[in-house]
């Protein structure tokens, strides 16, 4: 085997050898670095204010509210203008967060571990479904849920975990394939077990019967609770294959709804960065296609680690809600990602493929040579602030993102008389 | 012409078919045996592209 055969096939070993678990509850401000009231975390790759699609910036206003900075969209919108607010990308800090992505200071954080190599990974909350602050949404609703789940929620969790222990989220992500989820947009199966293993520590914890009805109608009310989590521990292990040299697999897909950005581990932190496109998909009643956003959100961490949209075919039941014909299609959907990956999963297994592995370890030459995309699962957003979400679908990763990955490689690894 | 080409007009047509599904569609329509393969050109024929994936199976 030659240098990036061989370097892929580590990349591979070490995406199929991390172990995420559930290590602790942790708040944004005491982990993350340089964290202050003004710093907001992102997803997708680094984008200015003027930039911003419509859902972000809502977002990035209600965000702004929350740490309690001022009190209206404009006053916020103010602060922006004027540079007092920093972003960054989640991806920078270690982090995740779906579609709009929004980390701050005072926001709590579950904390992954990766027992197989020791790195963490960290995601926030899922806040349930419809107007929420991922889709957008910024009204008074969405910021006392957050309010809610940082003050009660996430130290009734923390308490809990403390007392019960780790939670190994891929021995509950490997149950949950089994049982027809594909843990981008079809969490049912993997929250309903995150929930078994979390409410007898909940309840031993939470002396107020009031505020324990109130945390378990929230969690067992949102079936999407688990995604965050299994973001988290996508994070986790595609961390683990950063930065090896000569490796031409993809360490990172992330969009900040107008840029889709990818990274490759051999060629370190640089995003390669092209138009994001738009997800084609089912639309809630009252919305068509003319009200979505482009794909937005760090999610698309699922599809690098091969959950999501590559495991499409182990689960028929989340087919129609994205959108797709029938199960034949999901089944063919994980096939060509099979084609574009270096390998198959030796414990997330898809029974309803005959116990074969998820595709994972996406190689850019691949994608190019083969002209298959990669294909993700994701909800979408309304393209106006403070909406929320209005559909969800599939959506394919832009070419230019892998081609111009590609050349970067070559020029980087080519003896200076075999550039092109 | 030779005896193969003689042949193959004589006998029934049996297509395989790279490319373009259409194509295997209408030799079917026609009453012809057709098998589609679904083929594209490496890269989307991009000759610089090609090139890189040469050079990199080289290292």
């Amino acid at each position: 085997m030659g240098l990036i055969d061989n370097a892929n096939r580590e990349a591979f070993k070490r995406l199929d050898k991390s172990n995420p678990e559930l290590t602790g509850i942790v708040y944004a401000k005491d982990v993350l670095p340089e964290m202050d009231k003004y710093t907001i975390g992102h997803a997708g790759p680094p984008i200015k204010w003027e930039d911003m699609c419509g859902p972000l910036k809502g977002a990035v206003l209600g965000a702004i509210r929350y740490e309690g900075l001022c009190e209206t969209d404009v006053e916020a919108g103010v602060m922006v203008e004027s540079g007092k607010i920093k972003f960054r990308h989640n991806h920078s800090v270690d982090c995740v967060g779906p579609m709009t992505g929004m980390i701050t200071y005072s926001m709590p954080l579950f904390e992954v571990s990766n027992l197989a190599f020791g790195n963490k990974a960290y995601c926030s909350f899922n806040e349930g479904l419809g107007k929420v602050m991922r889709f957008g949404a910024n009204g008074p609703e969405v910021i006392k849920r957050l309010k809610w789940i940082e003050e009660e929620l996430a130290p009734a969790f923390k308490k809990a975990l403390d007392r019960r222990g780790p939670v190994n989220l891929k021995v509950l992500m490997t149950k949950a394939l089994a049982m027809g989820d594909e843990m981008h947009q079809r969490n049912t199966a993997a929250s309903s077990l995150f929930v078994r293993e979390i409410a007898p520590a909940l309840a031993a914890v939470t002396d107020n019967k009031e505020s324990l009805v109130r945390i378990m109608e929230f969690i067992t009310g949102n079936d999407q609770f688990f995604l965050n989590l299994a973001m988290a521990a996508c994070k986790s292990a595609a961390d683990a294959i950063k930065n090896i040299p000569y490796c031409t697999i993809v360490s990172a897909m992330s969009r900040n709804g107008t840029k889709f950005g990818v990274k490759v581990s051999g060629l370190g932190d640089a995003w390669f960065e092209a138009d994001c496109l738009m997800p084609k998909g089912l639309y809630f009643p009252g919305f068509t296609a003319e009200d979505g956003n482009p794909d937005i959100g760090d999610s698309a961490i699922c599809e690098t680690y091969g959950i999501g949209g590559f495991a499409m075919g182990g689960a028929p039941a989340v087919v129609r809600f994205v959108g797709a014909q029938s199960a034949a299609e999901a089944v063919e959907f994980t096939n060509d990602m099979m084609e574009i990956c270096e390998g198959a999963s030796s414990q997330l297994l898809m029974p309803s493929m005959d116990f074969q592995g998820v595709p994972s370890g996406i190689d850019i030459r691949k994608v190019v040579e083969t002209g298959l995309l990669p294909v993700i699962n994701t909800g979408i957003a309304h393209k106006e602030a403070g909406v929320g979400q209005v559909g969800a679908g599939i959506v394919r990763a832009p070419m230019d993102c892998f081609t111009d990955a590609l050349a970067a490689f070559a020029k980087k690894v080519l003896p200076e008389e075999e550039q092109i | 012409m030779s005896k193969a080409i003689n042949m193959l007009f004589s006998n029934k047509v049996a297509v395989v078919n790279a490319g373009i599904a259409a194509f295997a569609d209408a030799s079917r329509e026609q009453g012809a045996e057709s098998v589609h393969v679904e083929w594209k050109p490496p890269a989307a024929g991009s000759e610089r592209l090609i090139a890189i994936l040469n050079k990199l199976k080289k290292l």
